[in-house]
């Protein structure tokens, strides 16, 4: 066979085909953008990026709740104590400061041993209990958990010290100033319950501070309590926080609920 | 969406000639339409990578045989092939294919070995070269060479066989 009549056969054949138009099937273009529509990324990332919108949302919500809830409950600053001392009359701040009453009761008694003669006794008690915890500094807290002895300690003690007070500056007129003292004492008499006066030292503040952060109703160990109540649903928590007597922070496991849950899976 | 549109009318456009590629390629019509399919996701994905060198249809119709030639690689891992026994190179006789419709021409190309049909198709319809035909099937120029003389000579008497049935038919 020659080249020429191949040339002639190809050419032939090509020109037969040029114009050959088969019908496409129909539906094939949807195959095609089904395909094309499933091989576009665009379609595959919203699905991911969904969920984790969704669940920063919802941690969000979790953490503005807990947040508030916190806020609400924080703890009250300790410094109370001299807040309400500040808002009691002047003769209570003499006793918050004990050494000052010392210096400046001393000449009183030179001055006028005769009109109030038990206040010595009474300074007496003071200093003796000033001495005994001093002597005893563990005793400060059994102090603290009996209230109902201190407030009426201090009362009585300030107000004769109260008395003694405007006497170092005026010892000329007595009769006027023991007029003014005793409604001053009548005022003070009819004062509300007062918190416990205890002259303290830092340290034992600081105690007492602590062991008062411990009691809050909703500390830290509430806090996370309350996240796992959220996850977990059971009645026992696989995890429980507590606070010991120090403030510091315990974890519990209940190993009993892991153990039952691997004999579920399994 | 606009860019789905415009797909489409392109598809409509060129799918009925693209199919006409195809079908010389393929051994039925569903594959055919298979090739087709391929052919135009093809298309539509490497649309930035046409570099308007040449007619956008000489791109679409390369891609077209590209895929053709994909999945005959594939077939030929399954290993079949079927060998042409009878071989006349004596086959001087003249014939006409006007007599003959395009779907007459297309079964006979069809019924080729698949081999010899793709070397037939790449070399007399679409004007490769031996030397792009052995590279694009990994075979040598010599096979390519000898594939194609074998399947112009096959067609040929089977064309000589239709026209003496058509004639003796008359």
């Amino acid at each position: 066979m020659n080249p020429g009549e191949n040339n002639e056969f190809d050419k032939q054949l090509r020109e037969r085909f040029e114009g050959f138009r088969p019908k496409a099937p129909d539906g094939l273009w949807d195959k095609i953008a089904a395909q094309l529509e499933a091989e576009e990324p665009r379609s595959v990332v919203p699905m991911r990026r969904r969920l984790p919108a969704w669940w920063m949302a919802a941690a969000a919500m979790l953490l503005m709740v807990c947040g508030v809830l916190y806020w609400q409950n924080r703890p009250v600053p300790v410094t109370y104590l001299h807040v309400q001392a500040d808002a009691v009359e002047a003769p209570e701040k003499v006793v918050v400061e004990p050494s000052k009453v010392v210096e400046s009761s001393k000449p009183v008694e030179t001055a006028e041993p005769v009109t109030e003669p038990l206040d010595l006794e009474r300074l007496r008690r003071v200093f003796a209990k000033r001495n005994r915890k001093v002597e005893e500094p563990s005793q400060v807290a059994a102090r603290e958990r009996q209230p109902e002895e201190a407030p009426a300690a201090a009362t009585t003690e300030s107000q004769p010290l109260a008395m003694h007070e405007p006497l170092t500056s005026s010892p000329g007129g007595l009769l006027q100033w023991r007029d003014t003292l005793e409604s001053a004492a009548i005022e003070i008499a009819g004062v509300p319950a007062i918190e416990p006066l205890l002259v303290l030292e830092d340290e034992e503040e600081t105690m007492l501070a602590s062991t008062e952060a411990t009691r809050q109703a909703f500390g830290l160990s509430n806090i996370l309590n309350y996240v796992v109540g959220t996850v977990d649903q059971r009645d026992e928590k696989l995890v429980t926080f507590s606070n010991d007597e120090e403030g510091s922070l315990k974890l519990d496991f209940n190993f009993g609920l892991a153990k039952n849950k691997k004999k579920k899976l399994k | 969406m606009g860019n789905r549109q415009a797909q489409e009318k392109l598809y409509h456009a060129m799918a009925s000639k693209m199919l006409g590629v195809c079908l010389r390629y393929a051994r039925s019509t569903f594959e055919a339409e298979d090739m087709l399919q391929s052919g135009f996701i093809k298309v539509f994905r490497h649309l930035d990578s046409y570099q308007r060198v040449g007619s956008f249809e000489g791109w679409i119709r390369r891609i077209m045989v590209n895929t053709a030639i994909e999945m005959y690689r594939k077939n030929q891992r399954g290993g079949v092939s079927v060998e042409i026994d009878e071989v006349y190179d004596d086959a001087q006789q003249t014939f006409s294919m006007d007599a003959l419709e395009c779907e007459d021409l297309l079964r006979l190309i069809q019924a080729l070995p698949h081999g010899y049909r793709v070397v037939f198709n790449m070399y007399a319809l679409e004007g490769f070269s031996h030397k792009e035909i052995a590279e694009a099937l990994q075979i040598s120029e010599g096979a390519s060479k000898s594939q194609l003389s074998r399947a112009r000579t096959w067609l040929k008497e089977k064309l000589k066989q239709l026209e003496g049935g058509n004639y003796e038919s008359r």
